[in-house]
């Protein structure tokens, strides 16, 4: 008798502690964020929902969008696929959210897309980049470019640099492999020779003997992408290994250098431009004194689309229909943290102004475009 | 060729070291411990914390946290598996997921699930074609001093006597009156205090995160496996070849035999290998056995 | 409120669908498969195959539900010369290699990056198909453990040798269970699969197989209702979390760490305390002349 009393009672809290989170959205504007709090690649997640809401303070502080304060909902994707669509499914429904911002690979985003468009939401991607990610045209933005852009320009530009023979070193995961084949085909539409192609498992104590054959092949250059402290262990891999030969990279500056001296010069690359605005050193201060390190790149596509998404808001309205229609026209004009945004008629991120960059003086330093 | 050799010591003494304890463990209390991949991420977590915000000296550090990490192994002998002696072996495979689970998210809870480096920058060091480091060099001087002292433990001591008495016949050791009790928690703390030492270099070369348990676990448990399950230096051996097998199958450039273009297994099937031999292994196992009585 | 309740029943019943079959190969046979997971990944990598092929979602279907019992039989193959714990260590080196293998060939389905594939666009919908399947394989696995055959197989988990002699081939009956209970499993990946919309190897860890068997010893192996009553508590606690972290203001990260952490205790405390799980089996009486 006294279990099922208990259990009575369990049942009426929670069902009081939902009834009040349905209610505390009715007097603000809720916005979803959606990013692996667990997992792998926490720390970026992490600086991409203190973007978010960091743009989300500045709109409150400046006494929000007519009135309304927004309200950011954080919710963990675990980085797995059917975690993210039940994050996404209790946005949409409980919260009563018209849009969320997205953080995590693209096996986590493509299905919360899939899933967005028929129940007629928006989508804000701040840091997947598969090319498929284009097939969502109305439901899905994004503040960052795709693979298909970004590769390309890292295959021209390494062919530009006179750079004939290439191995490439990525990550085993859709955002290595995926501009690898992009950077591929434009390096090799320039005359450019791939010798091998290397996807490394993510983790591993070591990388010798997956960087082996770069040994043995003796490329003009490396051209690779990558991030967090995997990239430590494969750079020291191929110091150890004394390979001597270039890097060229996509967005240098989530790559973890190991050895500073060994680096100089040694690696270059094209990231998205925008980050030496004002605006962008600013916020790079605020979030280092709050948060006791220099954010990530995710931390400014992040603000990005949050403000645009204020912005969308405060033109339309606060439906998801009214975002739809207010999202281009905001992106118009708008200089953002990362430059300015111009969009395709899918929604995705074309002409993104990009920076050159070489590591020298144990810092990356702008470096001419070729 | 060199190169290769090289690569497969290092890896191999990581590997080995945590290997032996689930061998050890296997050989006295007969399950397989899944438990004992995470006392290497606790190890490891722990000599983080005593290097880095306690300030403790790296060698030090290392070795308090093996030792503590045994105490944490003991603890987790005396509260959940001494009680489970009835249970079949499957069932304390479940039970020692469990544990996993716990200190695994333990871990995550209290360092969050980011991942932290040691920051360590060992020398290079070349011998002909071939590249290491003063870091290589260290874990594979540990892993060989850990295997002799080991190997000393079970055959030149009284403990050692005892331990491959009660892994031989438990009941006929307890009724020679060991004490078993205090034998299996010795045992306990030495899984842990190994574990930890395998754990924290892992860590050392690579990184530290909640869930690098994952990436230990497959290429610990096949060596294992071809080591016998129940062998602790037969582990060791077979954390060995299957390093060994690693690298030359991913080092090897198998296209140049036949052709001028080169070729090498793809770098990504390295966790492939681990699991494929642990499963032929396993499958092989019955009729490996049969000629070993044959014989 | 509602759609995410749908959801969420939607998923129990599939989870359930997984625990059930587990329950058949564990509860009743004794067999110890920490490779559950792999016949769950073959549904559903039999849809997402057909997907990223352009074949229709039924033969995707065919693939997935054919393809499952016919690797279980290879799978439960050496457990006739294996000790239970190696051949569940097998069972874990299988679920592992189809998904290192579904991750490194992208030609099969689209390697790490994943597939689309149909989406149910009706939830309610969706929801009746995963409930009217959980009743299939409920009614299914109550038919069995209530039949001659049940009985035989419970003979079995308890006493190998005991079956053999009373003239039956334990291993055709172990043979027979697998197959039936890999069937359902890769029922439930099919269905799983149109319900997210999305396969990728991510969703198939050896961790998911963790989770159905906490499901299933807590609420009690050898029982339907109680690996039900197991998965029912497992999956709303999952979901639960979402509220839980929200409501008490602590970091997600921190919450998401105690809900595995609290896994890991019920295993281990049930194990210490509750052997039998919450609802323990029956002793089964026989009258002998009615037999």
């Amino acid at each position: 008798m006294r279990k099922s009393l208990l259990a009575a009672c369990a049942v009426v809290l929670l069902s009081a502690g939902w009834g009040e989170t349905g209610q505390a959205a009715e007097d603000a504007i809720p916005v979803g964020v959606i990013a692996n709090l667990t997992g792998t690649d926490v720390q970026s997640s992490l600086d991409m929902v203190h973007g978010a809401q960091a743009a989300a303070d500045k709109i409150n502080a400046s006494g929000g969008i007519k009135g309304d304060k927004i309200k950011v909902i954080v919710e963990d994707s675990e980085y797995r696929p059917a975690a993210g669509i039940e994050a996404a499914t209790k946005l949409f429904d409980v919260n009563k959210v018209s849009a969320v911002l997205v953080f995590g690979g693209s096996s986590v985003t493509l299905p919360i897309a899939e899933m967005a468009q028929p129940a007629g939401k928006i989508v804000l991607n701040t840091s997947a980049s598969s090319a498929k990610l284009g097939d969502y045209p109305g439901t899905l933005y994004s503040t960052l470019p795709l693979d298909d852009i970004v590769g390309a320009q890292l295959g021209d530009y390494v062919a530009k640099e006179g750079v004939h023979t290439a191995v490439f070193i990525v990550p085993n995961n859709t955002f290595g492999t995926g501009l690898m084949d992009k950077a591929a085909a434009a390096f090799t539409a320039h005359g450019g020779k791939v010798l091998k192609e290397i996807a490394y498992s993510e983790g591993q104590p070591d990388y010798r003997a997956d960087l082996q054959a770069v040994q043995r092949l003796k490329p003009d250059a490396i051209i690779g992408a990558g991030y967090g402290d995997d990239t430590r262990t494969v750079f020291r891999a191929a110091r150890e290994l004394g390979i001597n030969a270039p890097w060229y990279v996509a967005y240098p500056s989530i790559f973890a250098v190991e050895d500073p001296k060994w680096m100089e010069g040694r690696l270059m690359g094209l990231d998205n431009g925008g980050l030496d605005s004002p605006l962008a050193k600013t916020l790079s201060l605020q979030a280092t004194k709050q948060y006791g390190a220099a954010p990530r790149p995710n931390y400014y596509y992040a603000y990005d689309a949050m403000t645009l998404l204020g912005l969308a808001i405060e033109k339309e309205g606060t439906t998801a229909a009214d975002i739809k229609k207010g999202l281009p026209e905001a992106v118009k004009g708008y200089q953002g943290a990362t430059g300015s945004i111009d969009w395709d008629a899918r929604g995705q991120r074309i002409n993104p102004p990009m920076d050159y960059f070489v590591f020298r003086n144990g810092a990356l330093q702008p470096a001419p475009a070729p | 060729m060199l190169q290769i050799l090289i690569n497969t010591l290092i890896y191999s003494g990581e590997i080995g070291i945590i290997a032996v304890g689930v061998a050890l463990s296997y050989s006295v209390l007969r399950f397989a411990n899944f438990a004992h991949i995470q006392f290497a991420v606790v190890g490891a977590y722990l000599a983080f914390t005593l290097n880095q915000f306690l300030h403790c000296p790296l060698v030090l550090a290392v070795i308090l946290a093996a030792v503590l990490t045994g105490g944490i192994a003991v603890t987790v002998d005396a509260l959940v598996f001494s009680r489970l002696r009835d249970v079949t072996p499957e069932g304390k495979m479940i039970v020692s997921w469990g544990v996993a689970l716990l200190l695994r998210s333990t871990m995550g809870a209290i360092f969050g699930s980011s991942s932290r480096v040691f920051g360590l920058e060992p020398a290079s060091l070349q011998i002909g074609d071939a590249f290491f480091t003063s870091l290589d060099v260290v874990v594979v001087v540990v892993a060989i001093l850990a295997m002799i002292l080991l190997h000393f433990l079970l055959y030149s001591t009284r403990l050692g006597t005892a331990l491959r008495a009660l892994a031989s016949n438990a009941d006929l050791a307890a009724t020679r009156g060991i004490p078993a009790r205090r034998m299996v928690s010795l045992m306990w703390f030495i899984c842990g205090a190994y574990a930890a030492i395998g754990g924290s270099l892992f860590a050392l070369e690579s990184q530290l995160a909640p869930n690098m348990d994952l990436i230990i676990l497959l290429p610990v448990f096949a060596s294992v496996t071809l080591g016998g399950l129940s062998n602790v230096f037969g582990a060791a051996l077979g954390a060995l070849g299957l390093s060994l097998a690693q690298n030359l199958l991913i080092g090897v450039d198998f296209g140049s035999w036949f052709s001028a273009n080169s070729w090498s297994v793809p770098t990504q099937f390295r966790d492939f290998i681990a699991v494929g031999a642990m499963v032929i292994i396993l499958l092989l196992r019955p009729y490996l056995a049969r000629r070993r009585r044959a014989v | 409120m509602i759609d995410f309740a749908v959801f969420s029943i939607t998923i129990i019943a599939v989870w359930s669908v997984l625990a059930i079959s587990l329950h058949l190969q564990f509860g009743l046979t004794g067999l110890v498969n920490f490779g559950q997971v792999l016949p769950f990944a073959v549904g559903a990598y039999g849809t997402a195959f057909a997907a990223a092929h352009g074949l229709p979602a039924w033969a995707g279907a065919g693939i997935g539900v054919t393809l499952a019992p016919l690797l279980g039989l290879l799978v439960i193959l050496p457990a006739s010369r294996l000790a239970q714990d190696y051949w569940a260590l097998v069972t874990l080196g299988a679920g592992e290699i189809f998904r290192l293998t579904m991750l490194n060939v992208p030609v099969i389905a689209g390697g790490d990056e994943g597939t689309s594939v149909y989406r149910f666009q009706n939830a309610d919908l969706a929801m009746v198909l995963a409930l009217t399947l959980l009743l299939v394989t409920l009614l299914f696995a109550r038919r069995v453990g209530a039949s001659p055959l049940g009985r035989m197989l419970r003979v079995l988990r308890e006493d190998e040798v005991l079956a053999a002699t009373l003239g039956r081939n334990p291993f055709r009956l172990q043979r027979m269970v697998t197959a039936a209970s890999w069937v359902m499993a890769a029922a439930a990946g099919v269905l799983y699969a149109h319900v997210t919309g999305y396969i990728s190897p991510s969703s198939f860890t050896v961790l998911e197989t963790f989770v159905i068997w906490t499901a299933v010893v807590l609420g009690g192996p050898s029982t339907i209702t109680g690996v039900l009553l197991g998965t029912v508590i497992v999956q709303l606690t999952s979901v639960s979390t979402r509220f839980v972290a929200q409501w008490s203001g602590l970091p997600s990260d921190l919450v998401a760490n105690l809900r595995l952490g609290a896994y890991g205790l019920v295993l281990i405390l049930v194990f210490l305390y509750r052997p039998q799980g919450l609802i323990p089996e029956r002793k089964l009486r026989y009258d002998a002349d009615r037999l």
